[in-house]
């Protein structure tokens, strides 16, 4: 029970009320001036990358629920479809993307003769170049943002080097420290693991930012640099284990 | 054998659409034009990603940027609506002018699912400092005067008649140097480092990778710092430097005029002394090999 409530209460209500001046919260939001305070912090902010086991461990325990594992067993009726579908899948996945038809609201028009229109102009029109792995203007630029289009013809062997499948030796390495190998403590497969775990955050944070569609050769390259360099290394822990 | 058929049609499916396969992108790309002033003692400070960079400099007071910002996917939908989270901000505050190029994705939106890439060309007074930091380009500097200083990862820099100091660090990107006049600092981490006419002082430090630093009479002192780098000098005959090279768990390749004695079983060492009052050239690296050549 709290005491002397009434008395409490009854100050508070003596107490004096004063106004702000009217014009306060706007000089005190001019004076911060919110884009430039935060301008220098933004810069500063650290850039963090998730751990590169990350998706192996949440993997690992999607497959300890039973409730997430996918049910075991198909009915014999149905494997024959289920591979018809597969097959389907399997040329639907690996077939051209064909460039989809422009919709109404976005005409194509001859590089030659279209004008350019402003992007807060909507709906939008946009120019059309076609280029084969070019990095060719499409437009002029102005003081105004402006949309232009084009296509490029990714080269298919790009692709296929950003998707090719992680050697599963990888995680033996993983498995086979969790059982406490002796190697696994010294200086020298420390030192190499954790090379190797370099690598494999680079790897990763390369293959995000290559995105779905591999268009930079240069990337790539290194990003093939990285996996050779990360077999040389996983050679050597194995070699020790 | 019905499961045998089953597989060769899945693996014949998927083979005939891996023959076939080619990805036309739809590639739409917005243009931006922006100009700050610009006053002596003024700093620029440029901060991409999945940028190409180019900085070159102007004779007007001002700094100028001109950028192209893309975004490309199969489907032209999509890349027209991920095109516009690209944000290319410039501003001003204090002596710092702010270039900074990313993608802004407003809360409850999707990310972008396409690929996105920013072509930047700023124009800048010889005598602003540059600080720019890339990720996933490429960058490249010519003729500035004034301090630069560069970061990057995953970016390739290139570098060329560059006069006031330079600093670098680079983690998986390449720094190809030519006609630096000014003190260079290299940091490198899985980055080929190659420098050429260099009139400074150099000082490298890198860890996986290479060197490949060409000397000549204008070459200051050199110094270099490496683990698992292979470091290979050119230009002996040329200049009149005194070397002091050691690597160890690696391989000396010098010309028969160094003096070896100095070597033992896992450390080998080379000197080569002109004239006591020469610039030198001191290379340290482990688990790497050096190399003199002419």
């Amino acid at each position: 029970m709290e005491q002397n409530r009434e008395n409490l209460q009854q100050a508070i209500r003596q107490l004096p009320e004063y106004q702000p001046p009217a014009g306060l919260w706007d000089t005190i939001a001019g004076e911060l001036d919110f884009d430039q305070t935060l301008e220098k912090p933004l810069q500063e902010l650290p850039v963090y990358t998730p751990p590169a086991d990350l998706w192996d461990s949440l993997a690992a325990r999607i497959e300890q629920a039973p409730e997430l594992a996918p049910e075991k067993g198909i009915r014999p009726a149905y494997k024959w479809l289920v591979g018809l579908v597969l097959m389907a899948l399997g040329v639907w996945v690996f077939l051209p993307v064909a460039p989809p038809v422009a919709p109404a609201s976005i005409p194509t028009t001859p590089a030659q003769s279209a004008e350019p229109i402003a992007l807060n102009n909507q709906p939008q029109q946009i120019r059309t170049t076609q280029t084969n792995n070019t990095q060719k203007k499409a437009v002029k630029p102005t003081s105004k943002p402006r949309l232009a289009h084009r296509t490029e013809v990714v080269d298919d062997a790009l692709i296929m080097a950003c998707r090719s499948a992680e050697d599963p030796n990888y995680d033996l390495v993983e498995t086979l420290c969790k059982e406490a190998l002796p190697v696994c403590e010294e200086p020298q497969f420390k030192q190499l693991k954790a090379e190797f775990d370099d690598l494999t955050q680079a790897h990763t944070a390369l293959k995000n930012a290559l995105g779905q569609y591999a268009d930079d050769p240069d990337l790539v390259s290194q990003l093939i640099d990285i996996e050779q360099a990360r077999d040389q290394v996983l050679q050597q822990l194995m070699a020790m284990m | 054998m019905k499961k045998i058929l089953l597989i060769v049609l899945l693996l014949a499916g998927c083979g005939v659409g891996r023959l076939l396969a080619q990805v036309t992108l739809q590639v739409v790309s917005k243009n931006v034009e922006k100009t700050v002033p610009w006053k002596p003692g003024m700093e620029l400070i440029v901060n991409g990603e999945k940028a190409d960079v180019t900085v070159v400099p102007t004779d007007s007071a001002a700094i100028s940027v001109s950028a192209e910002l893309s975004a490309k996917h199969p489907s032209l939908d999509t890349a027209q609506t991920d095109v516009n989270t690209w944000q290319l901000v410039v501003n001003t505050v204090g002596k710092k002018v702010y270039i900074r190029a990313y993608v802004g994705v407003q809360a409850g939106k999707r990310a972008p699912v396409s690929n996105m890439r920013a072509q930047i060309k700023i124009k800048v007074p010889r005598q602003c400092a540059v600080n720019l930091s890339n990720r996933f380009g490429k960058a490249r500097l010519e003729h500035l005067d004034a301090p630069v200083a560069l970061n990057g990862y995953f970016c390739r820099f290139d570098l060329f008649a560059l006069n006031g100091e330079l600093k670098v660090e680079s983690e998986h990107g390449s720094v190809d140097g030519k006609e630096l006049k000014g003190p260079v600092d290299i940091k490198g981490k899985r980055a080929d480092v190659t420098l050429q006419q260099t009139a400074g002082n150099c000082s490298l430090q890198t860890e996986y990778g290479s060197v490949h630093f060409y000397t000549d009479t204008q070459s200051g002192n050199v110094r270099i710092a490496a683990q698992m780098t292979d470091i290979t000098l050119s230009g002996l005959e040329a200049n009149s430097h005194n070397y002091r090279l050691k690597t160890r768990f690696g391989n000396l390749d010098v010309p028969d005029k160094f003096d070896k004695s100095g070597s033992t079983d896992k450390a080998r060492t080379a000197i080569y002394q002109v004239k006591p009052e020469s610039p030198s050239i001191e290379v340290e690296t482990s688990f790497g090999h050096i190399k003199v050549e002419k």
